[in-house]
């Protein structure tokens, strides 16, 4: 296997960071505001950051079993070659799926809020293309340009949040939990299946220059994450209050329109397309490179990057085809992503960490010895 | 339009498949082929307007009665 490529712990986690945070910072608010009100920022804090935890925890703890696997190589050593296989395939599909549906967020939003006369597909081509320029180079690349990416981001979200520090309300929040914990949890459905995209680690692990370290980095991400996502949240709300909140398409976009600091800065939005186009390139890219991945490693192949472009033009296929409109992806991210994400986020990788635990502890496999051993045979 | 992504896969393929046979590396080449078959496939049928498989709607049936069920518990 070509895995000489490493990356730091800290490299891995902002560039997970990255990869939940820069879609979910423009399309989450509108999502938890409808759900749960003004109590929105409690969604993606506390529930949304508990599923992240646990997600973080399965996987660094599974994927500890085969220090320098990815989890399309080791799932036939724990399930049997053709489940194993049918898990890989799966997976395969799964990071097709999320990519396809991440390009086509990118350009619906590109699309509806800035260039309307201009074709999707035209955006959709120019950050897959940056992102196989970027899988092509492999993680280390994708590691160090997030390495740039990520001060941006930060800098800017962080313009958007605190320059509008004059117009916030804080009696829009009030009052705390108004109805009860029941919509705060319905509104941390959609913000937990954002958090859980962490799973992408699971492809990832090997590569980490020091196993060990995994479960802090990750966990620390999530952690990072919550705050990014929780602060747009909270200014929208702040700002507008929950009713107007929910009726934006994207609170956040709204939020840089209103910032005025002394009638001189001003229609700051145009730097929401710096931190959109930056972040979205790493996030296609790290979803990208996992799909890539999963296909070569599970017919076996030595190098990944001849399937860089088909797997691209399939990606690129789906995110036109998946859907028809921006309404039918909002409403799809909104209500059936999450539980369809669940189950290949937390329910697949319990499932296995389990099985894991049973045959070690049984004995039936002496070791790791005897995992490499069966490997090699299929 | 179909000239057009014909010669991008043309393109694709000039610059994939030579390093491959060089390296003599078969596997790699056979799924390559076999992806980029139904890469192909995919985007001429989206491009003439011929169905594509979507999943899409078999998603949305799978969930709907979850989604719903939450919906309930939680308002």
């Amino acid at each position: 296997m070509s895995q000489n490529e490493k990356v730091a712990g800290t490299q891995m986690m902002f560039l997970l960071v990255t990869t939940v945070a820069a879609t979910g910072f423009l399309f989450l608010p509108a999502i938890t505001a409808e759900v749960a009100g003004h109590d929105g920022w409690m969604s993606a804090l506390l529930g949304a950051t508990a599923f992240g935890l646990l997600v973080g925890l399965v996987c660094t703890k599974l994927g500890g079993y085969f220090p320098d696997k990815s989890f399309v190589e080791y799932a036939p050593v724990l399930v049997g070659k053709y489940p194993g296989k049918l898990v890989g395939l799966a997976y395969l599909l799964f990071f097709i799926h999320i990519n396809s549906i991440i390009i086509r967020e990118f350009g619906d939003f590109l699309v509806s809020a800035f260039l309307p006369e201009t074709p999707i597909l035209v955006f959709n081509i120019m950050v897959l293309t940056l992102a196989a320029m970027a899988v092509r180079g492999g993680i280390e690349v994708i590691a160090r340009v997030n390495q740039f990416v990520f001060p941006q981001f930060f800098l800017v979200l962080a313009a958007l949040v605190f320059l509008t520090i004059e117009e916030w309300e804080f009696g829009n929040l009030l009052p705390l939990l108004e109805y009860g914990i029941k919509p705060v949890l319905a509104g941390s459905v959609t913000p937990s299946a954002w958090r859980g995209e962490v799973v992408v680690i699971l492809m990832f692990l090997p590569y980490l220059n020091k196993p060990a370290e995994a479960a802090k980095s990750v966990a620390a991400a999530v952690l990072i994450i919550a705050v990014f996502l929780t602060l747009p949240i909270l200014a929208g709300v702040l700002v507008f209050g929950s009713e107007q909140e929910a009726h934006f398409v994207f609170p956040t976009l709204e939020l840089a329109r209103y910032v005025n600091v002394g009638d001189f800065l001003q229609r700051l939005e145009a730097i929401i397309i710096i931190v959109w186009v930056a972040g979205i390139t790493v996030k296609v890219a790290v979803f990208y490179l996992a799909s890539v991945l999963s296909a070569s490693h599970l017919v076996g192949l030595s190098d990944y990057r001849p399937l860089v472009y088909p797997v691209g033009i399939i990606t690129l296929v789906y995110s036109i085809v998946l859907f028809d409109n921006s309404r039918e992806l909002v409403k799809f991210l909104a209500e059936y992503v999450p539980y369809y994400a669940y189950i290949f986020e937390l329910g697949i990788p319990m499932v296995l960490l389990v099985i894991a635990i049973i045959r070690r502890k049984g004995g039936k496999l002496s070791g790791q010895t005897k995992f490499f051993q069966k490997d090699r045979g299929s | 339009m179909i000239v057009l992504l014909g010669l991008v896969f043309l393109a694709i393929i000039a610059f994939e498949v030579p390093g491959m046979l060089k390296k003599q590396q078969w596997r790699e080449l056979a799924a390559f082929s076999v992806l980029m078959l139904i890469a192909m496939a995919l985007s001429f049928a989206q491009l003439l307007g011929l169905p594509v498989p979507n999943p899409t709607p078999v998603i949305e049936a799978i969930f709907e009665p979850v989604s719903e069920a939450v919906k309930k518990l939680l308002s």
